[in-house]
């Protein structure tokens, strides 16, 4: 009942933030997708680092640790170092741009970098099609841990359906405001409910077993080094694909274009990256403490082939009030990641698939896309396919073929809008083939193709048809001269 | 700013490389203590250049 009481808090006072955000809005469009670049830092450094983290920290990557040891730590700082190094070489001249350009989606950046609206609707399919796992993993997180706590496996669907509901309704109340503010409350609420967790599970421990003891179980498991799960093919296979994520992720690319002016980007660039360093040593080492305790046999041993009912199994040992607060912050991560993306998304219909439109239909056809697409990640949750990381690594592998193309964008390199589609196309194509001729398709991001991951075989596959298509042109206008 | 991103890039490379090598066979948290201080020596760098972003 405490869970449910605090659940019922928490919606209400999102909700009521979500309400009074829509002091803030403007009007248009512009302002409903990105708030007409008027966000103050501390906004922006919450809602990029909110967006970013999802449930898959407090569920996947606690479970990832318990299951696999210290390798878990590596792929997700590796992924931190590797977001902040590109914001803070890219971030102030793709800010810059933005204003100069009017840019309120990546696909318009991409579009207008390479002169064609056929790349920003290549770039909107992709999105739509790879960013269906990363929304139904959140609702699947929002599923788990709302049956485990509420009382019963059965009450899985109402989870993902309250998931779901709450995901459009900030999403839409006040367009990215809402998103922004209810984002700032609940990645607050994120950080005060993780150390909660490491408080509780260290004290467990410290007190139970001793952290020398727990350090020795550890050891033994061979849990505090590279462990056999994580070899050198599957430590990259994890790590190269989220090493990009600012760079092929909307609704992160999205967030470079908002801050108010260069100051309030350092300060979102700040925030962020000491939320994530601090959220990440909070996940890895509750995962670690966990996986000493159970097998101390302090708390229930989990089997590491279930590693994503680690954080649901030591919710239901911990006192009430405690884990009623580490629900509903699980809850918020996922909703923070989910609404983010449904808006960007929404916003790359509206924008760049529904161009043609006045801008009146364009919002309409911004919200119907955002409900559908909420809808679908809310069945493929229901239908519980996959293991959370998975899930969330295939998305990323699915958007990779992003990365060439936006790198020129960035560096302000110049190739033609053709090979630009067509090397979009032709890495999308190579992920969906593996996809269809490997027996496990969510694991494709694991394959070996020649000796090396599948992620830089899909990388390769791109920029190749890029720089061909670079060699072309020029082969063709000296033909000409 | 190059001079920064070239040693991130070193510090990312050494963050994938040493693992498997200076601190293959720890049983203690020294690769724990190794990944921390080197992310941070990261982020104190975007610090820095951040702030002469005008």
């Amino acid at each position: 009942m405490l869970a449910v009481g605090l659940f019922v808090a928490y919606i209400l006072l999102g909700t009521a933030i979500a309400i009074y955000s829509r002091r803030l809005l403007r009007g248009g469009e512009v302002d409903f997708y990105i708030g007409s670049q008027r966000m103050g830092g501390v906004v922006a450094a919450l809602t990029y680092a909110a967006t970013t983290y999802s449930a898959f920290m407090m569920v996947g990557l606690v479970g990832l640790s318990y299951a696999t040891g210290m390798g878990a730590y590596g792929f997700e700082l590796l992924y931190l170092v590797a977001t902040v190094l590109l914001l803070m070489y890219f971030a102030p001249r793709v800010w810059e741009r933005a204003k100069e350009r009017g840019w309120v989606t990546p696909a318009e950046m991409l579009s207008d970098h390479f002169g064609s609206r056929l790349v920003g609707a290549t770039v909107a399919l992709i999105y739509l099609i790879s960013l269906v796992p990363y929304t139904a993993l959140q609702m699947k997180g929002m599923g788990e841990i709302f049956a485990k706590m509420v009382g019963g496996e059965e009450l899985y669907g109402l989870g993902v359906l309250f998931g779901a509901l709450l995901v459009l309704a900030w999403s839409l109340i006040a367009g990215i405001w809402s998103v922004a503010l209810t984002d700032a409350f609940q990645g607050l609420f994120m950080l005060l409910a993780g150390s909660l967790y490491l408080g509780w599970i260290f004290m467990l421990v410290h007190q139970n077993m001793g952290l020398s003891a727990a350090t020795e179980v550890l050891a033994q498991k061979g849990l505090l080094n590279m462990s056999s799960f994580w070899t050198p093919h599957v430590f990259l296979s994890f790590t190269l694909p989220w090493m990009l994520f600012a760079m092929i992720h909307p609704q992160v690319v999205q967030r470079i274009f908002m801050p108010k002016d260069k100051e309030g980007l350092a300060l979102m660039l700040r925030g962020f990256m000491l939320f994530g360093l601090i959220y990440t040593i909070i996940a890895v080492t509750v995962g670690l403490l966990a996986r000493a305790a159970a097998e101390g046999g302090l708390v229930p041993f989990v089997d590491p082939r279930r590693r994503d009912l680690v954080t649901p199994t030591l919710l239901a040992v911990m006192n009430p009030l405690l884990s009623s607060v580490i629900f509903v912050s699980i809850m918020a991560a996922a909703v923070t990641t989910a609404n983010s993306i449904v808006l960007s998304l929404a916003s790359v219909v509206a924008r760049d698939l529904g161009r043609r439109l006045s801008e009146r239909p364009r919002m309409a056809l911004g919200y119907l896309s955002a409900a559908l697409l909420v809808a679908v990640a809310a069945a493929v949750a229901y239908s519980r396919v996959g293991y959370i990381v998975d899930l969330a690594v295939l998305t990323t592998t699915m958007l990779l073929p992003l990365a060439p193309v936006t790198l020129l964008a960035w560096t302000g390199v110049r190739a033609p809008a053709w090979g630009a589609v067509a090397s979009m196309l032709a890495g999308f194509g190579a992920v969906l083939a593996l996809m269809a001729l490997y027996n496990k398709p969510i694991e494709v991001f694991l394959l070996s193709i020649y000796g090396m991951p599948s992620s830089v075989f899909v990388l390769l596959i791109s920029s190749a048809v890029l720089i061909i298509s670079v060699l072309i042109e020029k082969a063709m206008s000296r033909g000409q001269a | 700013m190059k001079g920064s991103v070239a040693l991130s890039i070193l510090i990312i490379a050494l963050m994938m490389v040493v693992p498997y090598t200076l601190l293959k066979d720890q049983r203690n948290w020294l690769l724990y203590l190794f990944w921390t201080v080197t992310t941070l020596a990261v982020l104190a760098i975007a610090w820095v250049e951040s702030g002469r972003w005008k």
